[in-house]
């Protein structure tokens, strides 16, 4: 071999080192390889690297091409590793069938993969359908108001608080707050495993926001309360979870996904619940340090309870959020939860609840329960037709 | 040039690095021999020149390296224990003509040529890995079950989730009214370079199977290699 080929070799060699090296400051994506599963499958799969700190956790985008020209890849049509991916080899799932592109060969598909940080926060307009994602350093920048560093004893968060000072959150949007998978005892005695982060509604849903979406307009943002699991899921499909995410077209979750293109919109499993409601405390309540029902004075800072709340509902956003940035998760409305009730928590990885039976959970208690009933982990449950006026319910969105 | 003059070529062309005989820090894109392939992914080449390292055993002196092609294209080198990094040229141009699968096995021996380690590894040459590729998504489609050439054939666990704990993988390839083949793999994830070309199959009709061992699952496909490049038989 001639020497000028070992040079450029070696050269090779040394610019590799320092592209590893210089990896550890900002992530990068290196050997990406596309290919179908011929002869098995039409799915495709992107196969890749990502270079992080080992700590460090990024979303990665997808950006798809047929030569020059750009594809338009819907979000359901994508899974695998795309949301908290940590350092080593990845590989996305495109699901061409799930796409615009299920009758045509693309002659000369590529990809582009970038990694992004986590956002904290997901804005949802629900007049214009646009989303918006904001991270820690949009939040960092000051534009979006004010902005709270550790909340909660024990806990390291960053929240936004300055979202309560803006009725717009209220009314024409909803903002979500990135909830990262993780491991708790449900019911302080079940072991969870939540594999995947998933985005919780911060507020419960509102009436302004529940009329923006099925009627009539209000502008009211106290919960919206008497609204069954059927008007929320429907009254078809929508009865069919734990065999299946799918609502009905007509109901306030099929309206959501319509109109904003998110189709991960459902409530949260029971599971998911109580670890959005904790926050990463293993407290009574969300504080951190209350043991019993007894901490009444840290309660009332938290939450509209039989002792504060003129035993009526309240606008959201009123008391002190979690530690995640999550208001009213105990208190003011109840909270219609997906799973159906049992009185025995199952646990495990990713639980969906019990078999079909006759009541659905709700959780969180109300602006007329008693202290012990506001606990994080007290539980009730309910026929899914029932439109009792202390019931609400918050959103969240599934990743895939 | 034949396939296998550019094969023989490469491994002309190909570089030594020397280095001690430890294996340092991997650079992006360098392949450890060792055999171990229980990995998530398949083991794919992203440039036409393979950084291959491996872990001398202590009583080695020298190590042959036998690289072979999915057409059956044997390139071996021989080393000496100074060394534990081999520059590799895959194939001549930045981007390759063809897609490949290449197994590679180390032989490790003593002075007295007593083999006292035998490494393992596969690599596959994609077209992913270089660019675009061509994707298929019509669901009856001519071309999809048309096969003319070597062909390489993915297999992995992941495919099917309840195959995921599989310790093993199988390949059946039968041609209708005709022969068949059996290809075990002691991995579950990778690649499988079907010699299809002046390897006995002749043209007609093939039907695969692919199997995980301990796993219910099986994968099946019908290709098809037609004598004019026009007859297909669609299912």
């Amino acid at each position: 071999m001639k020497t000028t080929a070992k040079m450029k070799m070696a050269a090779g060699c040394l610019i590799g080192l320092l592209a590893f090296n210089a990896a550890a400051d900002a992530p990068t994506i290196r050997d990406v390889a596309v290919r179908q599963r011929w002869p098995w499958s039409r799915l495709v799969d992107i196969d890749y690297v990502l270079d992080c700190d080992a700590t460090q956790r990024v979303d990665v985008t997808v950006s798809a091409f047929d030569s020059a020209e750009s594809l338009t890849l819907p979000e359901d049509s994508l899974s695998g590793d795309r949301y908290s991916v940590p350092p080593g080899a990845g590989r996305i799932v495109w699901d061409p069938s799930k796409s615009g592109y299920t009758n045509e060969v693309l002659p000369s598909f590529r990809v582009s993969l970038t990694p992004v940080p986590a956002p904290l926060y997901m804005i949802v307009d629900l007049i214009t359908t646009q989303t918006v994602y904001l991270s820690e350093s949009d939040l960092a920048s000051g534009d979006w108001g004010a902005v709270q560093t550790n909340p909660v004893a024990g806990v390291e968060s960053i929240i936004w608080t300055g979202v309560t000072n803006n009725t717009d959150y209220m009314t024409s949007k909803l903002v979500l707050r990135r909830v990262p998978a993780g491991t708790y005892l449900m019911g302080g005695s079940k072991s969870v495993i939540l594999t995947k982060d998933f985005y919780a509604g911060i507020f419960e849903v509102t009436e302004a926001q529940w009329g923006n979406i099925m009627g009539p307009p209000s502008s009211l943002v106290t919960p919206v309360y008497s609204k069954s699991y059927l008007n929320i899921r429907g009254s078809s499909v929508g009865v069919n979870w734990p065999s299946s995410h799918a609502v009905d077209d007509n109901s306030f979750l099929g309206e959501l996904r319509a109109r904003t293109g998110v189709k991960g919109f459902d409530l949260p499993t029971d599971a998911q619940w109580e670890y959005l409601c904790r926050a990463g405390t293993t407290s009574y309540y969300y504080d951190g340090v209350s043991t019993d029902s007894t901490y009444t004075a840290v309660l009332s800072t938290l939450a509209w309870w039989k002792d504060n709340s003129s035993n009526t509902r309240h606008p959201v956003g009123g008391k002190l959020p979690n530690a995640w940035g999550l208001y009213d998760t105990i208190g003011n409305l109840c909270e219609w939860c997906l799973d159906w009730y049992d009185v025995t928590l199952t646990g495990g990885t990713d639980p969906v609840g019990p078999p079909p039976g006759t009541a659905r959970v709700f959780r969180g208690g109300c602006y007329s329960h008693i202290a012990s009933q506001v606990a994080i982990a007290y539980r009730w449950n309910v026929g899914p037709t029932s439109t009792a006026n202390i019931l609400s319910f918050r959103v969240i969105v599934n990743l895939p | 040039m034949s396939n296998m003059k550019k094969t023989m070529a490469a491994c002309v062309a190909a570089a030594l690095l020397l280095t001690g005989a430890e294996v340092f820090a991997a650079p992006s894109g360098q392949v450890l021999v060792d055999g171990d392939l229980q990995s998530t992914h398949w083991m794919t080449v992203f440039t036409n020149t393979v950084n291959l390292a491996w872990n001398w055993s202590t009583d080695a002196t020298k190590a042959q390296l036998d690289i072979t092609d999915i057409s059956g294209t044997t390139c071996t080198t021989n080393f000496t224990k100074t060394v534990s990094n081999y520059l590799w040229q895959a194939f001549a141009s930045d981007v390759p003509a063809a897609e490949d699968v290449y197994d590679l096995t180390l032989t490790l021996s003593t002075d007295d040529d007593e083999i006292v380690g035998v490494l393992t590894s596969r690599l596959a040459v994609v077209h992913g890995a270089f660019g675009a590729v061509t994707i298929d998504a019509v669901e009856v489609s001519r071309e999809w079950q048309k096969v003319d050439k070597n062909v390489v054939i993915p297999y992995d666990a992941s495919f099917s989730e309840s195959a995921t704990n599989a310790a093993s993988a199988q390949l059946v390839i039968a041609k209708q009214g005709g022969a068949a083949e059996t290809n075990t793999f002691a991995d579950v994830v990778g690649y499988y370079g079907w010699k299809l070309r002046n390897n006995g199959w002749g043209y007609g009709t093939f039907d695969l199977l692919l199997t995980f061992t301990g796993t219910t699952n099986e994968w099946p496909a019908t290709l098809t290699r037609p004598l004019d490049g026009t007859i297909l038989r669609m299912q």
